[in-house]
């Protein structure tokens, strides 16, 4: 790997980490002004004052709060969150397997989204304004325009009650194999596809028409090479970096968004255990999933800058010269 | 037959998506090992003749009728795998703009190796070919060179890739598609030169497309000249060139700017008596960035005086012209306008400064703007001068389009509406519009058909005559020799000769300037 393009990976990475380190004092300030007791809460309005007292002190909610955020901060990377005020448990012990649930359920979305929209905005692009393309771009388009909530209740009519092919909830149970319960997961994920894959689809679509009415492409052609490999060697590569943001725009989106679509199937994700910690005021697990959220969204920002500029060529050759 | 003609147009009927008829009952036919060059201005056709014979129309365009034997075969007549083994095997193309002609994210060896296993050649032999074909276009043949991006490689660079490709798998039929126009001057020579010897040693039937009748004399045995779709008259070079049959072919052959060299001066010079200087520029010295690109050029344009100032691209011409219209601020030396000095940067320029100078630039497809009509366009120019009455500003837009002879009805139309020499009409009314003293021409005639060019040269003739003085900046020798009284040589960032037009054109000082004459392309 060459200098300039080591530098500026080296510079993206650092920026992330500040960014990540940015957002961690500012959910931590969020959680320590807001409104209700958290000790409190876990023991109940009547709770004897001392009983809160003592609960405080156990948890460090009396220490100053630069030393509570050092604490927090210093545990989480050590992947250590603390414990969850109610149960009392470990908070990665509660949120790690529906952590694994939303993850199963967003990276399948996504290695469905990435394939299903270069190819259907590649062929949009190609039949443009033909029929190929209004069959491609009208439902995409429908579907962007319905919240999750309406695609998956949708769904869930049509699969699960009338055709009666798939459970209309997936109840995850954490006590058997994940690939036993497989089937749990397509309505969630066909819901996300279906918010997603317009977005990016479009996209796609815009680019490919760009590209496949350049020059270069005629050129390419007119040399006689076939016209698969036209589009393999010739288009696809020059119409992924622009649609690459698009994409890693949809994935962060993904790593938040699940919360709707989780709660539709009342899928155990990491999405539905924030809004149970958020009733509960389990201060603990609200930071540990928001921290693990906007890491999420912070990587996939950083993949795909990291990928834009591994794809350039100007970048990846830069010789010698500035 | 024992051996076909290689080339056999036979009338040859386009259409564009609206039934428009675009080429119209074209024939023609190439000999092995002859050059057909098809003259003709924007829009003639030609390029979609040129494409067709490849078995290609562009979008919105349909080859209606018509047979396009290759070898024997009709192209037309094929699909699929069968046309693939034709393009770029049996009939190879040339393009225009060899940067956008690359697909970008690939190397061009990875690019010409994909041409040639397209045509069944493989290992050794294929690499063999890639270095013999390199060589023959002068470029290296290692395979450090082949791993090169189109973007680490320059126009001219990728210009000789893209010929070395279409003559790499022996094709029957080369089409060149105004193979030089996309390239700046001083690499139009060396490229046309390099076309012609490959085009001499090769048995190839070449089509050669081009707008500029003087590159025809160094590469073609025959012309077709091309107007509206169609062939209006074909013959061997000579003939047509020296004794033209249609009145087309002569208005385009009379319309070619012709290097004035000797005889009386075809600019009337000034009687005598010391002009007026309007611009006196001394010792300048511009620099982009920390690189200085003019070294202290010192010259003056008198009122009614026309200096063309001329160069190859890299000359520091255009950045001279820049730096006097407070364009480029990055420059010492000193400009005296009107008689008093006149700061570098445009901001700190008076309001009588600015109207006083005027620009007009190469492309007026870039420099007018596509959502404002034409009367806007000069109306909002002329309110510059302090005119506000509506019915006012009306009557001096009609004398500015009279004055640049357009006719009142393009008042209401916009850039798009017009042709490439009406646009650039426009620009020159805008400019006027300001009542300048000095008109700054930037290659304004560049991007015109010839006789397009011919028609803007004489109106710059009478504005000169109305006391315009103009700094006229151009890589074109024989326009200039049209139009200056003066004539400046600059040559990298330096001005190597200057004089009288006539006298510097009639004995040459520099060998630079030797040289230029010696390239500008003549007729015989």
């Amino acid at each position: 790997m060459n200098k300039p393009l080591l530098q500026l990976l080296l510079t993206r990475i650092a920026l992330a980490a500040v960014t990540l380190f940015a957002v961690s004092i500012v959910v931590f300030a969020a959680t320590l002004y807001l409104p209700g007791d958290p000790a409190r809460a876990a023991l109940g309005a009547k709770a004897d004052p001392s009983a809160v007292e003592a609960l405080r002190r156990e948890f460090g909610m009396d220490r100053p709060a630069v030393v509570q955020y050092a604490s927090w901060i210093g545990g989480a990377l050590t992947g250590d969150f603390g414990r969850s005020i109610p149960s009392g448990r470990p908070v990665w012990e509660a949120i790690g397997p529906r952590a694994i649930n939303t993850l199963i359920l967003t990276v399948t979305s996504l290695l469905f989204l990435i394939p299903l929209s270069f190819v259907l905005g590649i062929a949009a692009a190609i039949y443009k304004d033909r029929l190929a393309d209004h069959l491609i771009s009208v439902p995409t388009i429908v579907t962007v325009a319905l919240p999750e909530f309406v695609i998956g209740t949708i769904l869930i009519v049509l699969f699960a009650v009338y055709l009666r092919w798939l459970p209309p909830v997936s109840l995850i149970n954490d006590s058997l194999p994940l690939s036993s319960q497989s089937s749990l997961f397509i309505l969630p994920v066909l819901t996300l596809l279906g918010t997603t894959l317009a977005q990016v689809v479009r996209m796609v679509r815009a680019v490919a028409l760009e590209v496949l009415n350049a020059e270069y492409i005629y050129m390419v052609r007119l040399r006689g090479i076939s016209p698969a490999r036209v589009l393999i060697r010739h288009v696809l590569p020059n119409t992924i970096t622009p649609t690459i943001q698009t994409i890693a725009l949809n994935a962060a989106w993904l790593a938040g968004g699940v919360v709707v679509t989780e709660s539709v199937f009342q899928l155990p994700g990491i999405g539905s255990a924030l809004s149970e910690a958020v009733i509960n005021r389990d201060i603990p697990t609200v930071l540990a999933i928001t921290l693990i959220i906007t890491a999420t969204y912070v990587l996939i920002n950083l993949v795909s800058e990291a990928l834009i500029l591994l794809l350039n060529p100007r970048l990846r050759v830069a010789r010698g010269t500035t | 037959m024992t051996e076909a003609i290689p080339l056999v147009v036979h009338s040859l009927f386009m259409h564009d998506l609206n039934g428009r008829e675009i080429v119209s009952d074209v024939s023609l036919h190439v000999k092995r090992g002859e050059v057909l060059a098809i003259i003709g201005e924007s829009g003639s056709g030609k390029t979609s003749v040129a494409l067709s014979l490849l078995g290609f129309a562009r979008p919105g365009m349909r080859i209606s009728s018509g047979k396009i034997l290759i070898g024997g075969t009709d192209i037309l007549s094929l699909s699929g795998r069968q046309k693939r083994a034709f393009q770029g095997g049996k009939v190879s193309l040339v393009p225009q703009n060899p940067t956008t002609s690359f697909s970008p994210r690939m190397s061009v060896g990875k690019q010409m190796a994909e041409l040639l296993a397209a045509h069944g050649h493989s290992g050794t032999g294929m690499k063999q070919l890639m270095r013999d074909a390199l060589r023959s276009v002068d470029l290296p043949d290692d395979e450090k060179f082949l791993r090169r991006y189109p973007f680490e490689l320059s126009g001219g660079q990728l210009q000789r890739i893209a010929i070395a490709m279409a003559f790499i798998t022996s094709p029957q039929v080369i089409v060149m598609d105004e193979p030089t126009t996309g390239l700046d001057v001083s690499t139009q020579q060396t490229i046309l030169e390099l076309i012609a010897r490959l085009v001499k040693s090769s048995s190839a039937s070449v089509v050669y497309v081009t707008h500029d009748l003087a590159v025809v004399n160094v590469v073609a045995d025959r012309v077709a000249v091309m107007l509206s779709g169609r062939i209006v008259e074909q013959g061997s070079r000579k003939q047509v060139f020296v004794a033209p049959n249609d009145d087309y072919t002569r208005m385009l052959l009379d319309a070619i700017p012709r290097l004035v060299t000797d005889g009386p001066a075809a600019v009337p010079e000034a009687d005598g008596a010391k002009v007026q200087s309007v611009l006196e520029v001394k010792n300048l010295r511009a620099a982009h960035g920390h690189v200085e690109v003019v070294h202290g050029v010192s010259f003056s344009v008198g009122k009614g005086e026309c200096v063309g100032l001329v160069g190859g691209s890299g000359s520091g011409k255009t950045t001279t012209g820049r730096c006097v219209t407070g364009l480029h601020s990055n420059a010492s030396g000193s400009l005296l306008f009107q008689g008093h000095l006149m700061p570098f940067a445009v901001s700190s320029r008076s309001k009588t400064d600015l109207s006083a100078m005027q620009i007009v630039f190469q492309n007026p497809d870039r420099s007018l703007n596509p959502k404002e009509s034409v009367a806007q366009s000069i109306a909002r120019a002329v309110r510059l001068t302090g005119l506000a009455d509506r019915a006012k500003v009306g009557a001096e837009v009609r004398s500015l389009l009279d004055r640049v002879r357009l006719p009142q009805r393009v008042a209401d139309l916009y850039p798009a509406d017009l042709s490439g020499g009406e646009r650039q009409r426009v620009a020159v009314a805008r400019a006027l519009a300001v009542k300048p003293k000095l008109l700054v021409c930037d290659e304004i005639t560049s991007a015109l058909d010839v006789s397009v060019q011919a028609a803007v040269v004489e109106l710059l003739l009478d504005l000169k005559k109305d006391g315009l003085a103009m700094l006229f900046i151009t890589h074109n020798l024989p326009l200039v020799s049209e139009i200056a009284q003066s004539i400046i040589i600059m040559k990298d960032g330096s001005i190597v000769e200057a004089g009288r037009t006539n006298e510097v054109l009639r004995s040459p000082k520099h060998s630079y300037t030797r040289m230029l004459l010696e390239a500008a392309p003549r007729l015989d």
